[in-house]
């Protein structure tokens, strides 16, 4: 969903300007100079170089076709990431795209913290950040993040946005990306604690999902 | 020894599932200056916190230096495949709105295939110039309507759209939508005008029903004007029938439904059926 505060035009699809040679030039020069940062943020998402390389494509073609819904004077990188977002989000399966979480309840998100922190505590887990080269085992996690939540934390995590930014990017509110980046978090932490047993680290007991989610399933449906 | 508590950094109010639950908040930098000393108190006393957030700022910090930078080698391939991609939309477009689209040589030879992405950014001018031809059936706003690229590219994405390309150029489409679960309903379909009479549309439609068949479906629907040659007679050559209007489903009720509610003359319109067979 495109909240208000999005960047993006709802009339964007619909019958677009043609877009002539002249303004595409205009185009290029406020456009082409963050191609570096789309493409990397597009690789971030994908998870894929030959899948971010269309969806760049996509992007820019997306951007001309609605450059006349362009603010002037507005952020063309954030504009562009939020085309880039919406177009990525478009790619995914129904499924992916509709997996709801609780998005609206970032209580529920710091009362899970709360849970994984138990788990972590009962299992040694938390003490494998010591030894285990996190590296590799990031890129393994981010690969197993659902769509939903990668739009979040590639955000504010790997290009160091602010809430504020993700929120006008991703269209949605504030306390939504909140709520989201620590719902990502929580479970790229649990793949991390997966991997590192795995890779055989002895007091590595992964905490399952299940007994986080029974613990607070009292509480309301995650 | 009691641990020294004082009012700035009390350390008795706040437990470690208080402290635990503004761990993101407090990592990020969103606590009020109060409960950022109070957390901080906490940590500085208690054995059992500090490893979790040491984790979770070791993963902040994995995060941060995750992103594949992008090498200038490709960096300057994508920057061309970009700009060659945007001059294609520009120069379609441009083609569209003057008709000049240059004349198919005739050894040239027509394909009708899936469409990829890349077709997408085609469909637009070729949609608006065949509707053209519509004049006078259509209202002005009807033939300014064209598919969303939204429409398109998940049409594209579930194997539901084909195109007809010369020389690599797309210049007709079919799309297909699936309204009730035993049809196929032949949504769009629209060739440009200069490729028109070479069988193009026959050749889309013909696709469109092998597909339908292969899948499963029992049958093609679509809607369609009742009185233009290359509109139901068309379809009527192709083997489709008019459905008795007692005879609609709902699916199709609803399809020319909505097209009467953009202002089509519901009596001027038709549906259409035609059965697979396999």
């Amino acid at each position: 969903m495109i909240g208000d505060n999005s960047l993006l035009s709802k009339t964007t699809s619909h019958a677009p300007a043609i877009p002539t040679a002249a303004n595409r030039e205009e185009f290029e020069c406020l456009t082409m100079p963050f191609l570096a940062d789309v493409a990397r943020f597009a690789r971030s998402l994908t998870r894929d170089e030959v899948s971010a390389d269309d969806l760049v494509q996509e992007t820019y073609l997306r951007a001309l076709r609605g450059w006349h819904t362009f603010k002037e004077g507005a952020d063309p990188k954030k504009w562009l990431f939020a085309l880039c977002h919406h177009a990525f989000l478009r790619t995914m399966s129904r499924e992916a795209r509709y997996d709801q979480a609780p998005d609206e309840d970032p209580e529920l998100e710091s009362l899970a913290t709360v849970v994984a922190h138990w788990e972590a505590q009962q299992s040694g887990v938390a003490q494998i950040a010591e030894r285990m080269d996190l590296r590799p085992a990031i890129d393994s996690a981010l690969d197993s993040l659902p769509a939903h939540y990668r739009g979040a934390v590639v955000l504010v995590d790997v290009e160091g946005q602010s809430y504020e930014e993700a929120a006008l990017v991703l269209g949605i509110a504030i306390g939504t990306v909140r709520s989201r980046l620590f719902r990502g978090r929580r479970l790229l932490q649990d793949e991390l604690f997966v991997y590192a047993r795995d890779a055989g680290f002895e007091t590595a007991k992964s905490p399952s999902n299940a007994s986080v989610d029974s613990r607070l399933s009292t509480r309301k449906e995650i | 020894m009691q641990p020294a508590a004082s009012v700035n950094a009390p350390r008795g109010p706040i437990d470690c599932e208080s402290v635990v639950r503004r761990l993101w908040d407090y990592l990020d930098g969103r606590l009020t200056a109060m409960t950022h000393d109070e957390v901080e108190a906490h940590l500085a006393t208690c054995e059992l916190c500090p490893p979790h957030f040491t984790f979770a700022n070791d993963m902040r910090k994995a995060l941060a230096a995750s992103p594949v930078l992008v090498s200038s080698d490709d960096e300057s391939r994508l920057r061309a495949r970009v700009h060659s991609a945007l001059e294609g939309v520009v120069a379609q477009d441009a083609m569209a709105a003057t008709g000049e689209i240059p004349d198919a040589v005739e050894s040239s030879v027509y394909e009708i295939v899936a469409a990829q992405p890349s077709d997408l950014p085609f469909l637009a001018a070729i949609e608006t110039a065949a509707a053209k031809l519509l004049a006078g059936h259509l209202g002005e706003s009807d033939i300014l309507e064209i598919t969303t690229h939204e429409v398109l590219a998940d049409a594209l994405s579930r194997g539901r759209l084909w195109v007809a390309r010369v020389d690599a150029v797309p210049v007709g489409f079919a799309l297909v939508k699936v309204l009730e679960p035993s049809s196929a309903h032949l949504e769009e379909l629209d060739v440009h005008p200069e490729h028109a009479r070479r069988g193009l549309g026959k050749r889309l439609v013909v696709a469109v029903c092998e597909w339908a068949a292969i899948q499963g479906f029992e049958a093609v629907t679509l809607t369609t004007f009742r009185d233009v040659p290359f509109n139901r007679p068309f379809y009527a050559r192709l083997g489709f029938e008019v459905i008795p209007s007692e005879k609609l489903g709902a699916a199709l009720v609803a399809a020319l439904g909505e097209e009467a509610r953009r202002g089509m003359d519901p009596t001027t319109r038709v549906a259409m059926r035609r059965p697979c067979t396999r």
